[in-house]
């Protein structure tokens, strides 16, 4: 058929080689990452199962950013245990409500009283 | 390089799966041609289709580890060409479909057919315009382009048949809208 119009795409042979080229050394990179993590496991999987990497990497970033939290609440409990008295005297003044006199009384004899003893 | 031609193009597909660049570049000398005339079908411009092409085989190359090598490399392969161009033109803000033949006063007339007498080459261009887009683009890919009816059937994503049916329908069309005395088109 000789009547339509001709190709609008170039003829030079020159210009197909050139264009090959271009898309071919945009391919080289992306090819060899699939030649070289054949051998490595996390390349194998990653080319694999693309989905698996991912869905291990969030995971793997959950827990990072969960397990911060977790450590400063215990950080939290543990200081508060450290700090809260456990004997007798520090119980008895680092309770809630103050101490009633009788309890400092049992605890805390009166100075003159046992200075008048001697 | 005869196993070159030998090779299927699945076989291929797959070799450069494993990274085989050579295997690749066949791939690439295969598909070059069309797919830039299938972009151009939607672009109209040559530089559009290179950046259509060259963005098509970068997916295509980036999407090769889920490519299922039991299923036809030129399907896989058109698609994204298909979606590429569709891409493009959506985000140039124009339709994404198979765009109007543009009139053809940058193309260099071709080597091997006589000249186009001018006045001729735009009543064929007005008359190709007036196409709906599905009957121009297989009456371009297998007239103009020079691809059989199966090839352009799976450039476009059709059937052979449908192929079929839309060029014989575009020239029919022609016909009419071309003065048929002057014998422009093939009976």
């Amino acid at each position: 058929m000789t009547d339509l119009p001709p190709s609008p795409l170039p003829r030079d042979p020159a210009y197909w080689d050139a264009l090959a080229e271009r898309v071919r050394n945009d391919a080289a990179l992306p090819l060899a990452a699939y030649r070289a993590p054949e051998q490595e496991w996390y390349g194998w999987l990653s080319l694999r199962a693309p989905w698996l990497v991912a869905a291990s990497a969030v995971a793997a970033l959950a827990l990072w950013l969960a397990l911060p939290a977790r450590s400063a609440r215990d950080a939290a409990q543990w200081i508060e245990g450290s700090l809260t008295p456990n004997e007798a005297v520090g119980s008895l003044l680092g309770g809630a409500a103050p101490p009633s006199v009788e309890a400092m009384l049992a605890h805390f004899p009166p100075a003159l009283e046992r200075e008048g003893e001697r | 390089m005869s196993d070159e031609k030998e090779q299927t193009d699945e076989e291929l597909a797959g070799a450069a799966k494993r990274g085989d660049l050579t295997a690749y570049d066949v791939l690439v000398r295969r598909y070059l041609r069309p797919a830039m005339a299938l972009a151009w079908q939607f672009t109209h411009s040559v530089a559009d289709s290179e950046d259509i092409v060259q963005e098509a085989f970068h997916r295509t190359v980036r999407s090769l580890a889920s490519y299922d090598e039991s299923r036809a490399f030129s399907a896989w392969f058109y698609t994204i060409v298909r979606n590429v161009a569709s891409t493009a033109l959506t985000k140039a803000g124009r339709r994404a479909s198979l765009a109007p033949l543009r009139p053809l006063d940058d193309v260099p007339e071709p080597e091997a057919k006589p000249p186009i007498d001018p006045d001729l080459a735009e009543d064929v261009d007005q008359a190709l315009e007036r196409l709906a887009p599905s009957q121009r683009a297989c009456l371009h890919l297998c007239d103009i382009e020079g691809f059989t009816s199966v090839e352009a059937a799976r450039m476009l994503g059709i059937d052979d048949a449908t192929v079929r049916t839309h060029r014989r329908r575009a020239l029919e069309k022609l016909r009419l809208l071309l003065d048929p005395e002057k014998g422009l088109l093939p009976q």
